[in-house]
């Protein structure tokens, strides 16, 4: 690890030693920033929440939709509680009647198929009413007495009425079907009522958890001891329900038997569609929990279309910030769930729930096609600062370069050293300098001296014969007293050559003409000059 | 020059005046210099008894009056180079190629302008 750190400085120490054009770096110091900027948005966009704002938006419609289904499913289980409580109370007062008037105990009942035929006769009434009247597709009540004692399983089989409808469907049936399920056929018949195609005489209570219990136990009150069972499979059908067992409680304490309602697993879709929303289809469960996993098993669940929810399967609860995740073995659910009590005393201390699940592979879909927007949008936004950064890089260092190149290439002059940088100007204007200071040590003319004599030199070409001829005098020294001595010629006419001279040579006066003289004897360029 | 011009000087000097001409070949005017007076010129009655005195002074002032005039003359006077003349500033051309008398340049079909117009 520490020989890579170091081989990692050595290949950092070579990169710094490497000379980068100062467009690159420029460059890179602009993509650094850019990058810095483009981290700072994405950390403060995180903060603001706008990239779990799906996960919060969902977190609010599903808990809008819990509660909604919570509130909704409470009010029914409720009506079903208080109008089951109301048949027990109604039970128990006709069946103490009966027994009064034969001055029997409930005990008694059994083996005595005719009594209980008389009980079942005076309990139908209350029974068929309120699987009429209540919101649930089926109503029982089991007596605690058996038709014979003398049977093998007679400890868990009792007499009892249990009607069902049997023609639901996901519209609200117009003359709902009731069946006899359970009971005397005899009632069937006499009622005109049609027998289930799996009819059973009596109850088998081992399949409703809780019920042998409740019979055995005393109690003051219906209320104290009521409770909804887990979903149970009816005995030889495909059919599965949860069954509400209140307790027919006598006077003295005695349990004359259990009554209630159904609610199937089938009504229960019924009762309670799916919700297709933007995140997908929504289902609504109740259902016990336990160690962590919610048993839909055990539970009622709301119509699944949309999903492959599994009534058999138990999911795994993954708690979240925003949703929690229930895992079933081959498919993923996201959703919430709230702790419902529907039981006044809990058989095995369940706790129930009710959740809403929506199947995370469409959450999914539904994000992704988010996240693609937000990463499209950060590409192309990444692209722009970078074709920006390109341009203001190449911006800075083109009019640096030109001037360095036209530098490297002699090609100095006070214009074309502009780069519009004051350290670059300052610079090359220093080299300029210096270069020009260099040249004039070597005896190099200044430029502009040099354009000077070019010029000079050039207008002498204007200059006649005769003037020529008086130049020369001033070339080889002479002062202008001497001339009219050397030339025959008055000093008139010396003067009028002087004046033709200064004004074809562009000098002013004769110092400044012997000074262009002495300058050129100097850069011996004065043979130019004759 | 002023050898030449010396030559050309014509004395018109009087006895209390010095004074010299020089007369253009080619328009033929004088040129006269600035007189110059003699010092002694009031004083004439005083030297009467040294005649020989009075008479080397008046030489030597007017050697260096004729002096003066040359150098005024050199102010006039060109030597034509073709003719070999000396003419005026009047008369004296300044030509393209040479300078010269009017004459010589009339004559050369030279064109140019008098020095003095």
């Amino acid at each position: 690890m520490l020989k890579k750190l170091k081989q990692i400085q050595a290949l950092n120490a070579l990169a710094k030693k490497r000379s980068v054009g100062m467009q690159r770096k420029l460059m890179l110091y602009w993509v650094s920033m850019i990058l810095v900027i483009f981290a700072a948005v994405i950390f403060l966009l995180s903060v603001t929440g706008i990239f779990s704002r799906d996960d919060k938006q969902f977190h609010e419609v599903v808990e809008v939709h819990l509660i909604n289904t919570k509130d909704r499913l409470e009010g029914h289980l409720e009506n079903l509680t208080a109008q089951s409580l109301n048949l027990s109370k109604e039970l128990s007062r006709e069946i103490e009647e009966t027994l009064m008037q034969e001055g029997i105990s409930m005990e008694d009942v059994n083996d005595d198929p005719e009594l209980l035929f008389r009980i079942q006769e005076a309990v139908y009434p209350f029974v068929r009413t309120t699987l009429q009247t209540a919101d649930c597709n089926g109503a029982y009540a089991i007596l605690n007495a058996t038709t014979n004692t003398n049977l093998d399983g007679s400890n868990h089989s009792r007499s009892g009425i249990h009607l069902r409808y049997s023609n639901l469907s996901a519209g609200q049936p117009v003359t709902p079907t009731v069946v006899y399920f359970r009971g005397i056929p005899d009632i069937a018949r006499q009622k005109n009522i049609e027998l289930h195609n799996r009819w059973n005489l009596e109850f088998d209570i081992d399949q409703i958890p809780g019920c042998g219990e409740l019979l055995k136990t005393s109690l003051n009150r219906p209320a104290e001891g009521y409770f909804w069972s887990t979903r149970i499979d009816l005995k030889n059908t495909w059919e599965s329900t949860m069954l509400l067992c209140v307790p027919i409680v006598g006077s003295d304490g005695t349990i004359y038997g259990v009554c209630g309602v159904e609610i199937g697993a089938l009504y229960f879709q019924f009762s309670y569609p799916n919700t297709e929303g933007q995140f997908g289809s929504a289902v609504s469960v109740l259902a016990p929990i336990k160690d962590n996993r919610l048993l839909l098993s055990k539970g009622l669940i709301g119509n699944v279309s949309g999903t492959y929810l599994d009534a058999s399967e138990d999911l795994l609860i993954h708690q979240g910030y925003y949703y929690n995740e229930y895992n079933a073995s081959d498919e993923q659910y996201i959703g919430l769930h709230q702790i419902i009590s529907i039981s006044n005393k809990e058989v095995n201390d369940t706790t129930w729930v009710v959740a809403i699940l929506m199947p995370q592979e469409n959450y999914i879909i539904y994000t992704a096609s988010i996240r693609q927007t937000w990463i499209i949008f950060a590409m192309i936004l990444f692209l722009i600062l970078l074709a920006f950064s390109f341009f203001l890089a190449r911006k800075f260092v083109k009019p640096i370069i030109l001037s360095l190149k036209r530098f490297q290439q002699g090609e100095i002059t006070e214009q074309s050293i502009y780069s519009g940088i004051s350290e670059v100007d300052e610079l090359a204007e220093f080299l300029n300098a210096r270069a020009r200071n260099q040249r004039l040590e070597q005896g190099e003319l200044p430029p502009n001296i040099a354009d000077l004599f070019d010029q000079f030199i050039e207008r002498k070409n204007s200059l006649t014969e005769a003037e020529r001829n008086i130049l020369r005098y001033y070339i080889d020294g002479y002062e202008i007293a001497d001339i009219p001595e050397l030339a025959f010629i008055s000093m008139s006419t010396v003067r009028k050559h002087n004046r033709n001279i200064y004004d074809k040579l562009g000098v002013t006066s004769r110092d400044e003409l012997m000074l262009y003289i002495d300058l050129l004897r100097r850069c011996d360029r004065i043979q130019e000059l004759i | 020059m002023i050898n030449f011009l010396s030559s050309h000087l014509e004395d018109c000097s009087s006895n209390n005046y010095f004074c010299f001409a020089i007369r253009c070949e080619v328009c033929g005017e004088y040129w006269y210099s600035s007189s110059i007076p003699f010092t002694k010129a009031l004083f004439a009655s005083e030297y009467s008894s040294k005649k020989e005195l009075y008479e080397a002074i008046y030489q030597r002032e007017k050697e260096r009056a004729k002096m003066v005039a040359e150098k005024e003359a050199r102010e006039h006077f060109s030597l034509c180079p073709i003719c070999r003349r000396l003419v005026c500033d009047s008369c004296f051309m300044i030509c393209d190629e040479m300078d010269m008398c009017k004459e010589c340049a009339y004559r050369m079909e030279e064109y140019g302008e008098s020095v003095v117009p």
